[in-house]
């Protein structure tokens, strides 16, 4: 059977979609169906000729007609038509409508509604209407956008808002190719301001989807006015004393010919202030800081520009950034009562050290040498005791006295001085010898009163006596003496180190003070040989040996290695100089990160002067906001010994300053800081101008074409349509066929035809 | 280390270990009580010093250096006889843990039980000892002190009296 479709027969009703199309099913073959024609054509011929001499034209050509109708009617019979009609459901071709809904999209210019309304108005509302007009040619497919792409149903297009945190154009268009890549779309229609924060990598990759793509801009980009900190570039790390450099990227839209001052303030203190001239009106510059950081710490800069009017976003007017300042060198003042193998390793350890910065005296020559040259052939150099003990001490971050007794070169009251200093923060190590603690004269000075062991009363203190140093409890835990991380092996290396052969014969431990090492030779008890103290805000250490050298150089000889020596050396004047690596509060964060409006969190660790966790520790913490308001931080025990979980809510984007204190018997250690970043994710309150040349692109990439939204010569939505072009496919649901040949009408057509043709006839006298 | 004639080359375990006790801060001061150049003493401590740094040899050490300084301000060097007028070392990193001298340092400096002196000097008589005892000094203060006379604070006092 074959079919004749016409259409575009379709019509609808409340019951369905239906479509009509005709059909025949011939009785006769076609050559035979061709035969009878021509036969009724040679019988019209022959009508028409018998016809000429009879009756007038008129009648002639009326009657022929009336037998051609006949004849054909025939022919229509042979033929044996039928007519199909068929309920069916119409498929309209898919369309995809993009739109964005990320937070710059809120935005408005003056005078106009936001972004994202502005999109819905054109979709909605109006004579435009287009979501509906596109609705009657098109199956459409509505997507919302930001990071990535979402089906969202038409009926809730006036619920949608906008809120993205970051927008992906070129990603979330890929999505939902693919995603559309089986139903075919006719095209896309992408409505976005096209501030695009994703990678540009897929823009060459839209082609090969074969699908175009029209966008519709939003927003004007010559109307937007924004100032923006872009980037701040600062190291993590700076040292006191330095310049560091600063570079700070600042990029306008909107301000040409403006002079915009960028100001760097560390804890609200202005810093330094640099003018930007803005030449462009989308202008981008870097600007240069230089900072020197006066004292150690952990700090937070912020760099900022004032509000301008008109801006479209204050938020990415400011951009705080961490800065931890530490001691460029640490300075080291080592005095020696004379040259000893034990200086010389101890110079030796601390030159080694790139970090420390040392100025040594060794007294050569005591007021009471005789030397046989004059005083121009000696390379000796005066001791400048005033201007060291009176001027310079707080320039330096400990003083060793090595071997030395101070009586001969001067005054007690110098003594004080060093006293001050470590009440007031600095450190101070006494070394061993026939020069030092009582032996030395310091018996009743200032100085016996910040050492952590007591002096014995009689001055000869010095014991030629060989003492193996053994660890306490303490000093098995004590950064200063753990030699290795693993206990068992810190151990063995404290086994291995040599004897000393000569010791100072202290007291003992002042209360507060921690005893590490103590002597394991023939003496009835024990004493110390390796302790420390925490004397007002320095440190103090006691050493009570001349012959650490051997763990050196006798090291050496064993092993091929004095590591442990100046493993021990290097971590001694660390702790002394109470550097932040050591600080017994510990503060950790979960992340180095943390979103707006999410719940910071991390571990703080207390440990008590040997090192090893505590449970008796009291915390007072402090946070600092963003905003500059002062709160305690909520904390709690883990179980772990001396381990604490913090957490507070950041609801506000900067940097967080959080200082923990312990009280551990009374004692307070030094706060501890740690800074914390707390940033609003994604980038549209950073950068929200209007990108329509990447609309532009897209379009063309894909073969589509762009628009923008209000532009007087926009394309109307029958422009569109013919644009997007596609027709329906159907879908056949019923199906009824009316065979025309078995039908009465038809038989009395032919009849009718027939029988009038009759009666002209005889009217006609014919008959 | 001293002697006047040539000896049996060291074992390589003594090297080593005379190796590692100069490399980890030893100072070993070789004197030439003869004086023969490139031969008995002097030939077998040129040889056993390229065994023990072959990759460093000895050098004629400068005048500003710090043996030089490091208590005595030295400008000549003395001895029992003048062979070199210089000294010689080996140089590791920042220090010289390796010296030699063919001036006879020991024998100026020796007295018999009498305390008289075992040798003359020459051709500088006293005042050239009393130069080969300055050397000796200077030789165990570097020993202890290393670069001391290096640090800057230092400098300009020594330069001063150098003139």
């Amino acid at each position: 059977m074959n079919s004749l479709p016409f259409y575009p027969l379709v019509w609808k009703t409340a019951s369905g979609t239906f479509r009509g199309s005709l059909k025949w099913d011939m009785t006769l073959s076609v050559t035979l169906t061709l035969i009878v024609a021509i036969g009724f054509v040679l019988l019209l011929v022959l009508q028409w000729r018998d016809l000429r001499q009879r009756v007038s034209v008129p009648i002639r050509w009326g009657l022929c007609l009336l037998r051609a109708g006949a004849y054909l009617l025939v022919l229509g019979m042979l033929v044996n038509p039928s007519l199909l009609i068929q309920k069916v459901l119409q498929i309209l071709p898919p369309l995809v409508v993009m739109m964005d809904t990320s937070g710059s999209m809120a935005l408005s210019e003056p005078g106009k509604p936001t972004r994202l309304q502005q999109v819905k108005d054109y979709l909605r509302s109006g004579g435009h209407a287009a979501l509906a007009a596109l609705a009657q040619h098109y199956q459409l497919k509505l997507y919302q956008f930001d990071e990535t792409a979402r089906a969202v149903p038409v009926e809730r297009l006036e619920d949608l808002q906008a809120g993205g945190r970051s927008t992906d154009i070129l990603g979330s268009l890929a999505t939902v190719l693919e995603e559309q890549r089986s139903t075919q779309p006719v095209g896309v229609l992408l409505l976005s301001d096209g501030a695009h924060h994703g990678a540009d990598t897929g823009l060459g990759h839209l082609r090969q989807a074969g699908v175009r793509v029209v966008t519709v801009g939003v927003g004007t980009p010559e109307a937007y006015r924004d100032i923006r900190i872009a980037s701040v570039q600062a190291p993590t790390l700076a040292f006191v004393h330095y310049p560091t450099e600063v570079n700070v990227t600042v990029q306008t839209w909107g301000y040409r010919g403006e002079y915009i001052p960028v100001v760097l303030k560390r804890a609200g203190r202005v810093v330094a202030t640099k003018t930007v001239q803005v030449t462009a009106d989308v202008f981008e510059q870097q600007v240069q800081f230089e900072i020197e950081p006066e004292e150690v710490g952990e700090f937070t800069y912020t760099v900022s520009v004032a509000p301008h009017l008109g801006e479209a976003l204050t938020e990415n007017n400011q951009a705080d950034f961490p800065l931890s300042v530490a001691r460029d060198k640490i300075r080291v003042l080592l005095v020696c009562g004379s040259p000893t193998w034990n200086y010389r390793f101890l110079r030796q350890g601390l030159k080694q050290d790139p970090s420390i910065d040392m100025i040594s005296f060794v007294i050569l020559r005591t007021p009471t040498d005789v030397v046989n040259v004059p005083e121009s052939q000696l390379s000796l150099i005066p001791f400048p005791t005033q201007r060291l003990f009176t001027q310079e001490l707080k320039n330096f971050d400990l003083i060793i006295f090595e071997n030395f007794s101070y009586q001969l070169y001067f005054p007690w009251y110098y003594l004080e001085n060093v006293r001050k200093y470590v009440q007031e923060g600095g450190a101070f190590a006494m070394i061993g010898g026939m020069l030092a603690f009582s032996q030395g004269g310091y018996g009743g000075t200032p100085i016996e009163d910040i050492l952590p062991v007591a002096l014995r009363p009689d001055r000869n203190d010095y014991r030629t006596m060989t003492q193996r140093l053994v660890l306490t409890e303490e000093g098995k835990a004590h950064p200063i003496t753990r030699l290795s991380p693993d206990a068992t092996e810190n151990q063995r290396i404290w086994d291995m180190l040599p004897e000393l052969d000569a010791f100072n014969l202290v007291g003992q431990a002042k209360p507060g003070a921690t005893v590490l090492g103590i002597s394991s030779g023939r003496l009835d008890d024990p004493v110390p040989l390796l302790a420390m103290q925490r004397f007002g805000e320095g440190r103090t250490l006691a050493l009570m040996s001349d012959y650490i050298w051997k763990w050196n150089f006798q090291m050496a000889g064993r092993l091929d290695s004095n590591q442990y020596y100046l493993q021990f050396v290097r971590q001694m004047v660390r702790w002394l100089i109470r550097d932040p690596i050591l600080k017994q509060v510990r503060i950790m964060a979960d992340a180095s990160e943390f979103p707006v409006g999410s719940e910071v969190t991390g571990t703080l660790q207390v440990l008590q002067d040997d090192y090893r966790p505590t449970e008796n520790a009291t915390l007072s913490t402090k946070l600092r906001t963003p905003h500059g308001t002062e709160t305690p931080v909520q904390y709690m025990p883990t179980g772990n010994p001396g381990e604490y979980r913090y957490r507070f809510r950041a609801d506000q984007e900067g940097i967080y300053e959080l200082d923990v204190q312990a009280d551990i018997g009374g004692k307070t250690h030094e706060a501890n800081r740690m800074l914390l970043r707390v940033q609003r994710p994604g980038d549209e309150n950073q950068h929200a101008a209007p990108n329509h040349k990447l609309l532009r692109d897209i379009a063309e990439r894909t073969g589509g074409t762009f628009f923008p939204i209000y532009a007087p010569a926009r394309p109307s939505v029958a422009s569109l349509i013919e644009f997007f072009g596609g027709a329906p496919s159907y879908k056949v649901l019923e199906e009824t066929q009316l065979r025309l040949r078995e039908t009465l009408p038809l038989f009395l057509a032919v009849l009718g035809v027939l029988g009038v043709e009759w009666w002209w006839r005889r009217r006609a006298g014919l008959l | 280390m001293t002697g006047e004639r040539g000896f049996e080359p060291f074992s390589d375990e003594e090297l080593e270990i005379l190796r590692r006790y100069l490399l980890f801060g030893g100072l070993l001061l070789i004197d030439d009580a003869r004086g023969n150049k490139g031969r008995d003493f002097d030939a077998s401590v040129r040889q056993e010093v390229a065994r023990l740094f072959p990759d460093r040899a000895l050098k004629i050490l400068p005048p500003d250096h710090t043996i030089f300084r490091t208590f005595y301000l030295i400008r000549t060097i003395g001895g029992v006889r003048i062979v070199n007028p210089y000294l010689e070392g080996v140089q590791v990193e920042d220090r010289t843990p390796l010296l030699y001298c063919q001036n006879g340092l020991g024998v100026a400096w020796e007295r018999d039980y009498l305390g008289h002196w075992v040798a003359t000097c020459h051709p500088g008589g006293e005042a050239q000892r009393l130069e080969a005892f300055k050397l000796g000094v200077n030789c165990v203060l570097y020993a202890l002190t290393v670069n001391y006379k290096q640090d800057l604070i230092h400098l300009p006092f020594i330069r001063k009296k150098l003139g």
